[in-house]
């Protein structure tokens, strides 16, 4: 996981300052690394004990194989790409109200 | 009737002797007043009641029940972890004030939720607004006086509206007592208007978002727990089962979760996230069942322990480095491992990971959605739950405390903070995994099972897949970065759109003021100046006549009347 802060095409010019004395990832790869299969192995678990547990929802929809996998993921990918699209109505310049 | 004293009264005296001890003798005093005044709630029974006479009404400024008394033990714990994380406070920070106006705060928001009447609730409420100012004011920056005005504003506003409410509401049943309200006539709808800006109702919350990051970092620990949960109590008491309520939680559950992905600071993303949380008691409000109300209240009292403990953690963040923001923050972990650890536990309790407070409160309220049957809104509150993920549970830890290094090399926070922060996390857990603990405060008797085998496993299955789209997202390097930007949000309809507004109609009220002026003028002039050329220092009325033309106009005059008479 890098480049976390690199300019966006959402990026105003008031906001194209160089951030500051940003270095290389705080965690060493290796650890990122076995975090992200660590993670992923959670994830396979989830759904392997999600197909041998008895799964009874309450809602309707939990019927579906893996709902609240399913849902998790498009749910926060929905959230993410709205929430980019919501910077271009609602971003403006850090010193917006400084004249107040 | 107990020997017990009015919960309140304890943490004012308290106030009181803060403001003149210094040194270690406050310190003490201070550990000592949520102390005692637990131990005195302690004693409080159920039906303990303070009634007196005025005017005419009765005022009952203490009843006890089962409701206010859980908001009781749950504010003596929030203001004992609050007061230990602020006692490192020195002369610079204005100790002196932000721990009177704390004590002051914490012992209105226990009037408040043990006040029996409208009067005693509108005093408790308007104490609340003021003492809470000073925490922002106490900052003392140019934005945070500002930021700490509109904030006394829009809360002296709700007070105003409280008690008109509850005047009207006297005139209409002869009661001042405050049990069930409901919303039909004005009456109600002031009061509910009243609540509702302090339990941050969309449209009406933006003073939250704006005042809180705006406050000290030991302030806005005590502002995170008191002012929306005195509201959330209040709609408890005063609007169970209404249905509206259902909606605006689910709104405010929702909108603020869009903003908290690309907010830059994280405290304001914690104010985001605070409101988000409300939102979910406000539907176990409006849903109304017995089990939808102790979701709600459980959640609030579970809330007041997490998102305190991710406030200190952050306030821990900006005591030590001066900074908030994502984009200036990374990597404190190499530096502050315990603050780290203790902001993950916050951070998976908000959650709802199980094991965690979080979990076993949030699920009562989405089992009791669908008991009621609104089986519409359950997808609705699923959807912010996993969102809650994305902001509280990811980004907060992971920008401050990993993330890109900044450089920044500091220490552990001082060790009170350190102490608090652990109480906090260690009711988090003890709470998640022992849910007995609470259950057993909650207003209805409990029967209710978090710990279900295919419950826990949705909810990892919703969790893990949740993190998952953000780690594909900041793999394919399309996740939002931190950018150092304001977002615009209700609030801008008064610090723009009305600011303009007031201005523009000032000028036109001065242009309107010049033209009227200079058409009159226009009216004016012609006269003045005729006037002026007859009666001025050169006008013919105005000069000096000599006497012998006085005579012959009076020889004139009377030579004409003479001929009038022959006529």
């Amino acid at each position: 996981m890098n480049e976390k802060r690199s300019p966006d095409s959402l990026q105003p010019p008031e906001a194209g300052r160089p951030p500051a004395q940003h270095g290389p990832n705080s965690v060493p790869p290796r650890w990122s690394k076995r975090i992200l299969l660590g993670f992923l192995g959670l994830c396979v678990a989830a759904v392997v004990a999600g197909f041998l547990a008895d799964i009874h929802g309450e809602h309707p929809w939990e019927e579906v194989p893996l709902f609240h996998a399913l849902y998790g993921f498009l749910g926060i990918s929905g959230l993410i790409l709205v929430s980019k699209a919501l910077r271009r109505l609602v971003m403006r310049p850090e010193d917006y109200y400084d004249d107040e | 009737m107990t020997s017990s004293l009015p919960p309140f009264l304890v943490f004012f005296v308290g106030a009181l002797l803060a403001a003149v001890t210094r040194g270690t003798v406050r310190k003490v005093l201070l550990v000592l007043v949520p102390v005692a005044g637990a131990l005195n709630v302690w004693g409080v029974e159920e039906g303990y009641a303070w009634q007196l006479e005025f005017l005419g009404y009765v005022l009952e400024p203490v009843r006890a029940d089962r409701l206010s008394l859980l908001f009781g033990y749950l504010f003596h714990l929030a203001a004992f972890i609050a007061v230990v994380y602020s006692l490192h406070l020195k002369k610079a920070e204005n100790a002196t004030v932000q721990h009177v106006a704390a004590l002051v705060y914490a012992g209105s928001a226990l009037g408040a939720v043990f006040a029996g009447d409208f009067i005693s609730l509108f005093v408790f409420w308007e104490l609340l607004a003021v003492s809470s100012a000073f925490l922002i004011w106490s900052r003392r920056g140019p934005g945070s006086a500002r930021a700490g005005m509109r904030y006394l504003v829009v809360q002296v506003v709700s007070g105003v509206a409280l008690l008109a409410g509850a005047l009207m509401r006297v005139h209409e049943t002869g009661t001042l007592s405050f049990g069930f309200v409901g919303l039909d006539g004005l009456s109600g709808w002031l009061i509910f208007l009243a609540i509702g800006v302090k339990a941050a109702f969309p449209l009406l919350h933006s003073w939250l978002i704006d005042a809180y990051p705006e406050g000290t970092p030991t302030g806005t620990v005590f502002l995170s727990a008191f002012t929306t949960k005195v509201a959330v109590y209040a709609l408890a008491r005063g609007f169970p089962e209404t249905e509206i309520l259902v909606y605006a939680g689910a709104a405010m559950a929702c909108f603020p979760i869009f903003y908290a992905v690309i907010e830059n600071d994280l405290r304001r993303t914690l104010a985001y996230s605070m409101i988000n949380q409300i939102g979910f008691m406000v539907c176990g409000i409006g849903v109304g069942s017995a089990l939808a109300i102790n979701g709600a209240v459980a959640h609030a009292f579970n809330d007041v322990l997490f998102k305190g403990l991710l406030f200190m953690s952050m306030g821990a963040v900006m005591h030590m480095t001066g900074k908030t923001k994502a984009s200036d923050l990374g990597g404190l972990y190499k530096t502050m491992p315990f603050t780290a650890v203790l902001c993950m536990i916050g951070a998976a309790s908000i959650s709802a990971v199980p094991l965690f407070n979080g979990f076993v409160s949030k699920s009562m309220i989405m089992s009791a959605l669908i008991d009621g049957g609104y089986m519409w809104i359950w997808p609705v509150m699923l959807f912010a739950s996993a969102g809650v993920v994305e902001h509280a549970g990811i980004k907060i830890p992971f920008f401050a405390f990993f993330a890109q290094d900044s450089g920044i090399r500091t220490r552990e926070p001082p060790r009170n903070m350190l102490a608090a922060m652990t109480v906090a996390a260690i009711a988090c857990v003890a709470i998640g995994v022992r849910p007995g603990l609470l259950y057993g405060l909650l207003p209805y008797a409990v029967d209710y099972h978090p710990y279900d085998a295919s419950h826990v496993l949705t909810q990892i299955q919703l969790l893990a897949f949740a993190i998952g789209a953000i780690v594909v997202f900041q793999l394919l390097k399309i996740y939002p970065a931190e950018i150092r930007a304001v977002n615009l949000d209700a609030d801008w309809f008064y610090r723009r759109a009305g600011a303009r507004l007031v201005r523009r109609t000032g000028d036109a009220v001065a242009q309107a003021g010049v033209a009227l002026r200079s058409a009159a003028a226009g009216v004016a002039r012609p006269m003045y100046e005729g006037a002026f050329r007859a009666h001025g220092p050169h006008g013919p009325l105005a000069r000096s006549w000599p006497a012998g033309s006085m005579v012959l106009w009076v020889a004139i005059m009377l030579a004409a009347f003479l001929l009038f008479q022959f006529l």
